[in-house]
């Protein structure tokens, strides 16, 4: 037999479990959309923030054996108005700190800054990274006609969703979930004694659950945007346009009614109109999960929400994915 | 279901010898029916699906593949049930679609080895195999570049080679010649005829390019408006009613027609210069080579003659076109 032998040959190979076709899909998508040099770029922005927030979980622990600045922070605490998780879950702080008390606000500082991290920074590149990654996923596929090199093989149409929404779900984990955990680990280092693991082992687990609370209904909402046109920029033109009409739509029907609240000085609760924007009602499951906010008649409508869009999102994709098959 | 006895029956198929069984196989698109009552065998070896453009024949590979749900009717592919073992079917199955199909970003022997792996190939594997693949399809070098930069023959390459690299026992290839240069076509018929020959792989080739299927095919399934018009051996659909030599001449093959005609024979001179003589007995054979010593003429070839692919097609098209036609009236 020749060294090389351009002829056929044949192949009775083992084969490895079928369940791991889904997870080629997902990472030939992670290795595709990496190949995008702005894509890198944000995802080495997105590391930014941990800077921060690791100075203010630092700032933070240091606040237990510096008298300085604990004032400083009991005064931050102390001035935030009516509403703010923080301020309503450790009410007024004394100027002086005891090791008990400090144990004592811990968990919820912890929480409060992991929550923010999640909601402020990483929700923003959240948004931006999707725009990005998702909307070429399903329409180029579309495009140039890539289903069928799934769809003729023994690919289900269950396969190929779970592996584009692992694409997404990689990226955004890595923007999310992954900085907050390697920050609660930074806290845990930065804190006096590894005991407070005992009192903040919760903490990763809220993590978790919230980047899946923001992970499912995004990425599914984007994907089906995704497999809806052709052209992928008209998918990332609808991914942003959703959130930033969202966010404008509640802004000005919330200015007038929160003015009013606020000079009377009570606590403006927006109820339904926060369904009008996507990042509040992210926001609302997000704290939730944080254990921050818990009105039913609030934390409830969000859930259904966000479990609406996702069915929504899910029936489209699965519909739209097929559709090309069915002429 | 298609019963399936342990020996075969008069009546029924024989899966051993059948690579696709289709029964009675209807397909409706709301108010038009894409397939009547489609009922064939397409056995082991190449088999040419043709048609005209809408005869139902891309619709037909959709419910092969289990892409599709036939309306009506049962069929067996590799003697696994059509639509309820369709995962396994794909498994079994190399597709090469006829339109341009590439995941952009990725170069051809990834673009191969990710469709070795859908069919778990394990990744190292993978990466092998594609390549010994490409190196079986021609491709050299230009493996390595993105596939937005192929030429059309060199995405055909890429196509047949992601549909052979899991090794399938049946190949479905949709146009694989079309836009290939004559070299790379006959390349590509070769290809198909090893594969065949050498491989006992099952083909079904599915084109409008009728010498290919006369050269490669071993039988031929015509489809004409949704219904079957033909399905037998090629040789059978070949061979002419009457039967007759091709003589091919060095020089205008004139004189020879005349000197024949004088002889008694019938014989046409065909628009390609070719001389069509109404008889193959040797008798005949031994009067066109003293006619041809006589006139002092060259003869290339005598070869007996074949029905061209142009004329069984057009006939059985036009056969079913006028059946439907009074079937409608």
């Amino acid at each position: 037999m020749p060294i090389h032998s351009p002829s056929y040959r044949s192949w009775e190979g083992h084969r490895v479990s079928q369940w791991t076709r889904w997870s080629t899909i997902c990472f030939t998508g992670v290795e595709r959309a990496s190949k995008s040099r702005w894509l890198r770029r944000l995802l080495f922005f997105a590391l930014l923030p941990l800077l921060l927030f690791g100075t203010f979980f630092f700032l933070f622990e240091q606040s237990g054996r510096d008298p300085r600045i604990w004032r400083s922070f009991s005064g931050f605490v102390n001035r935030m108005p009516p509403g703010n998780p923080l301020g309503d879950a450790i009410g007024p702080l004394p100027l002086t700190v005891t090791p008990e008390k400090f144990d004592e606000v811990r968990h919820p500082v912890w929480s409060f800054l992991l929550l923010t991290f999640l909601r402020v920074p990483q929700a923003f590149l959240m948004v931006t990274l999707i725009g990005i990654v998702a909307p070429p996923l399903i329409s180029q596929d579309l495009r140039t006609r890539a289903y069928l090199i799934y769809f003729a093989r023994p690919i289900s149409r269950l396969e190929y969703v779970a592996g584009k929404f692992g694409v997404v779900g990689f990226f955004l984990l890595s923007i999310s979930a992954m900085p907050a955990l390697l920050l609660y680990g930074v806290a845990v280092m930065l804190s006096p004694s590894v005991d407070v693991v005992m009192s903040t082992w919760d903490l990763p687990i809220r993590i978790l659950i919230a980047s899946t609370f923001m992970l499912i209904p995004t990425t599914l909402v984007a994907l089906a945007f995704s497999s809806l046109t052709l052209e992928s920029r008209y998918a990332g033109f609808a991914w942003f346009a959703m959130w930033i009409i969202g966010h404008v739509t509640y802004s000005a029907l919330i200015a007038i009614p929160s003015m009013e609240a606020a000079q009377d000085d009570l606590v403006y609760s927006p109820g339904w109109l926060i369904l009008t924007s996507p990042y509040q009602v992210l926001g609302v499951v997000q704290s939730f999960a944080f254990g921050f906010s818990s009105d039913p008649s609030v934390v409830l409508p969000s859930f259904l929400m966000l479990f609406a869009v996702s069915i929504i999102s899910l029936v489209v994709l699965f519909r739209r994915v097929a559709a090309p098959m069915r002429v | 279901m298609i019963e399936r006895p342990s020996s075969p029956g008069p009546n029924l198929p024989d899966c051993t010898k059948n690579a696709i069984e289709l029964r009675s196989i209807t397909k409706s698109f709301r108010r038009f029916q894409a397939l009547h009552d489609v009922t064939v065998d397409f056995p082991v070896g190449v088999t040419g699906l043709l048609g005209p453009n809408g005869a139902g024949k891309s619709t037909l590979i959709k419910i092969l593949l289990g892409l599709l749900r036939s309306t009506s009717g049962t069929g067996l592919v590799l003697g696994k049930e059509i639509w309820k073992q369709s995962q396994e079917i794909r498994q079994l199955v190399g597709y090469m679609p006829e339109d341009d199909c590439y995941l952009p970003s990725l170069s051809g022997v990834e673009c191969v080895q990710f469709a070795a792996r859908l069919n778990c190939l394990p990744a190292t594997e993978a990466l092998r195999r594609s390549h010994e693949i490409l190196d079986f399809c021609g491709a050299g070098q230009e493996r390595y570049r993105t596939v937005e930069t192929y030429s059309t023959g060199m995405r055909q390459k890429l196509k047949f080679a992601q549909a052979l690299v899991h090794d399938p026992k049946l190949l479905i290839l949709d146009e694989p010649t079309s836009g290939l240069d004559p070299d790379e076509r006959d390349a590509m018929l070769n290809r198909i005829r090893v594969l065949s020959r050498s491989h006992q792989k099952s083909i079904v080739i599915c084109t409008h390019i009728l010498p290919d299927v006369q050269q490669v095919s071993d039988f031929v399934v015509i489809l004409s408006s949704g219904r079957v018009s033909v399905a037998k051996p090629m040789t059978e659909l070949s061979r002419p009613l009457v039967p007759a030599l091709q003589v091919r001449t060095l020089g205008p093959p004139d004189r020879l027609r005349d000197c024949l005609q004088l002889k008694g024979f019938d014989v046409k001179l065909s628009s390609t210069g070719l001389l069509l003589v109404q008889s193959d007995s040797r008798e005949c054979f031994k009067t066109i080579w003293q006619a041809a010593a006589e006139l002092e003429m060259v003869i290339r070839s005598i070869t007996p003659a074949r029905n061209s692919m142009e004329t069984i097609f057009l006939e059985a098209v036009q056969s079913t076109t006028q059946a439907t036609e009074n079937a409608d009236s």
